[in-house]
């Protein structure tokens, strides 16, 4: 992120700030639940194999 | 997170909790630019004299699980963020929340730590995500150095400063 970027966010209100940390949260859960889908379709796809 | 705190207000002016400050992640966001966080720690006063921490969290569990609130581990889920509730370990702390600051979070009233409290918080429990969050504190110049210094000298801490510094800080 850019300095100027930092700067302009870290000058909204907190109100502003509040509402963006919730949109970071839902994209960080977003994001966790792919991963752990495609973790579970990649093992489902190549199981482990046993010697 | 507005409703969140609604309902934190309504719980203090209930008389289940005295004063509350917003610590953690969220209360950084309150200087800095909004990062990532999936909880919010909030610092209580527990009314009553003679209540241990753990009774009086219960209490506050109790209040807000007849609201529907569902705990979940350490925290409680507050509408849609989950809360943990921490009663001051330690002089930092309380000192902290005593100078808490009032603010606005949009048409809610609500309190925060201060920034040089947050740092010596961050400095004291010192994982590496405190570690970060006290160098984005100085990258943005949100923190009074003098201030700091003095919070740092009076609660023991200027030696874990002065490593700090040294690691990360090139002082």
């Amino acid at each position: 992120m850019s300095d100027e970027r930092r700067k302009r966010l870290a000058s909204l209100s907190f109100g502003e700030k509040l509402k963006l940390l919730e949109k970071l949260r839902d994209r960080s859960l977003l994001l966790a639940e792919a991963r752990k889908k495609l973790a579970e379709k990649k093992k489902k796809d190549n199981p482990e194999r046993r010697g | 997170m507005k409703d969140t705190l609604e309902i934190i207000n309504q719980m203090q002016a209930d008389g289940v909790i005295g004063k509350y400050a917003i610590g953690g992640a969220v209360g950084a966001t309150f200087y800095l630019e909004p990062s990532a966080t999936l909880d919010v720690d909030i610092f209580v006063v527990l009314p009553g004299p003679s209540q241990s921490s753990l009774v009086s969290l219960s209490s506050i569990y109790e209040y807000l699980t007849k609201r529907g609130c569902k705990p979940e581990g350490e925290h409680i889920v507050i509408e849609t963020w989950p809360v943990q509730f921490l009663s001051p370990n330690g002089m930092l702390e309380k000192e902290a929340l005593s100078e808490a600051i009032q603010t606005d979070a949009g048409g809610v009233s609500t309190w925060v730590l201060k920034a040089e409290h947050l740092v010596a918080i961050a400095l004291q429990t010192g994982r590496k995500k405190d570690h970060a969050r006290i160098l984005q504190f100085f990258e943005q110049k949100a923190v009074d150095r003098d201030k700091l210094h003095k919070i740092l000298a009076r609660h023991g801490l200027l030696t874990k400063w002065t490593n700090f510094k040294k690691r990360f800080l090139d002082e």
